[in-house]
């Protein structure tokens, strides 16, 4: 199994929850690639392929673009996996690719046992296991709160 | 101009949830039902912009079983103009890809220049609807904003990051925004607003009439998370707590056995 790891760069820096997503792909065991909009300046401490573009000719914040330059990767990469940080990068641009690849998304992944991905459930009261439905790709979202 | 706004009804989180006996949803009896709070800032944002922009219409839109109605009627009373309730007594079985579709199906063709949602939903928390439903119409959205503002035909927005940071962003309409907490104070509706609701128009039509496309998931199962123990903080002097520690490792662990 691949998964495309889908890091995020803000205002000159690369987040943290760009790791959390490599732990994420090691806690699973899938072997990665990671997709990034950000600057060779501040490049992820990564060992994989890293799909880098330029921040300054795309912008930090354009969906449609984003969206393309990812779906581009994909192609390339056909993981079977994407996965997004739970943060409003991820918020807003993992349906848009999940829409475009017909695929299931799974949101709020808090962990996976046996290979299911758990969400939490009105407010975490309630956990959920989600199975996806065949389809090409599901891509989960690792939990992030807002700060 | 003509504005969507799409709520759902969910329980309150206050609630004592019990898993139903198919063992992938919870129990919907003897739950006090609410609007989804992330939608009440979406209502109150759309009733806003038909109070701003004269001749303006304003649909509320919900799926869900008859009791979602109730709901609707806050809407409503709160300044929707009219109600159009797909009926789906299924509905926490449909995934956000199909929720999305129903709605993408309702409005491709009635020609809204603004679609308003919330952010996510409280229950399910999937954050995917609105941009699902913005996608599907090829229309662009804003997602996660906490502040709104309309100008000749464009929307100024400010998406609420990380850490505090805000984004400016804009876009023309027709468009779809999903809104966060804070994005504005929901009103309460007034006594005389809740009456003048209860003759506005609502419409119900049954979701198979809307659904054309299948779920790409499915909850398996929904459990109670494990209760973690709480931690427990030792104080005193450093020959104490090694004592203390000691003891408690071995009464509590086996790893001085």
């Amino acid at each position: 199994m691949k998964a495309l790891l889908v890091a995020e760069y803000r205002d000159g820096q690369l987040l943290n929850s760009s790791y959390e997503l490599v732990a994420f792909a090691e806690q699973v065991g899938t072997e990665s690639a990671m997709f990034l909009v950000g600057s060779d300046s501040v490049l992820p401490q990564y060992e994989g392929t890293l799909y880098l573009a330029d921040s300054s000719k795309y912008s930090e914040f354009n969906p449609a673009v984003h969206k393309q330059l990812l779906l581009d990767v994909i192609t390339k990469e056909q993981p079977e996996m994407v996965v997004f940080a739970h943060s409003s990068y991820g918020w807003d641009l993992a349906p848009r690719i999940a829409l475009a690849l017909n695929a299931a998304q799974i949101s709020e992944v808090v962990e996976v046992v046996d290979g299911t991905p758990v969400a939490s459930v009105c407010n975490a009261k309630l956990r959920r296991e989600v199975k996806a439905k065949p389809t090409r790709l599901w891509s989960p979202c690792k939990q992030e709160p807002l700060a | 101009m003509k504005i969507l706004v799409c709520i759902k009804q969910v329980p309150d989180m206050e609630s004592k949830f019990k898993v139903n006996a198919d063992g992938n949803w919870y129990v919907d009896a003897d739950l006090a039902w609410r609007m989804n709070e992330y939608d009440e800032y979406a209502v109150e944002q759309a009733v806003q912009l038909k109070e701003q922009v004269d001749g303006s219409d304003l649909t509320v839109l919900s799926i869900g079983p008859q009791r979602v109605q109730e709901t609707m009627k806050k809407a409503l009373a709160m300044g929707c103009d009219r109600g159009f309730h797909i009926a789906d007594d299924e509905s926490c079985k449909k995934d956000p890809f199909e929720i999305a579709s129903m709605i993408a199906e309702f409005a491709k063709d009635k020609g809204f220049d603004l679609i308003f949602t919330g952010m996510q939903s409280q229950d399910r928390g999937s954050a995917q609807v609105g941009v699902l439903v913005a996608e599907t119409l090829n229309l662009p959205s804003i997602s996660t904003i906490i502040d709104f503002s309309f100008a000749s035909g464009k929307v100024s927005a400010k998406r609420e990051l990380e850490g505090g940071i805000k984004a400016n962003v804009s876009c023309a309409t027709p468009a779809l925004v999903t809104c966060q907490l804070g994005l504005n104070t929901p009103r309460y509706p007034t006594l005389p607003n809740i009456m003048k609701a209860k003759r506005k128009e609502l419409l119900s039509i049954p979701a198979e009439e809307l659904l054309k496309v299948e779920g790409k998931q499915e909850t398996a199962r929904i459990y109670f998370p494990e209760k973690k123990g709480g931690g427990l903080v030792l104080e005193g002097d450093a020959n104490d707590l090694a004592d203390q520690l000691i003891k408690i490792l071995k009464e509590k662990t086996g790893v001085l056995a």
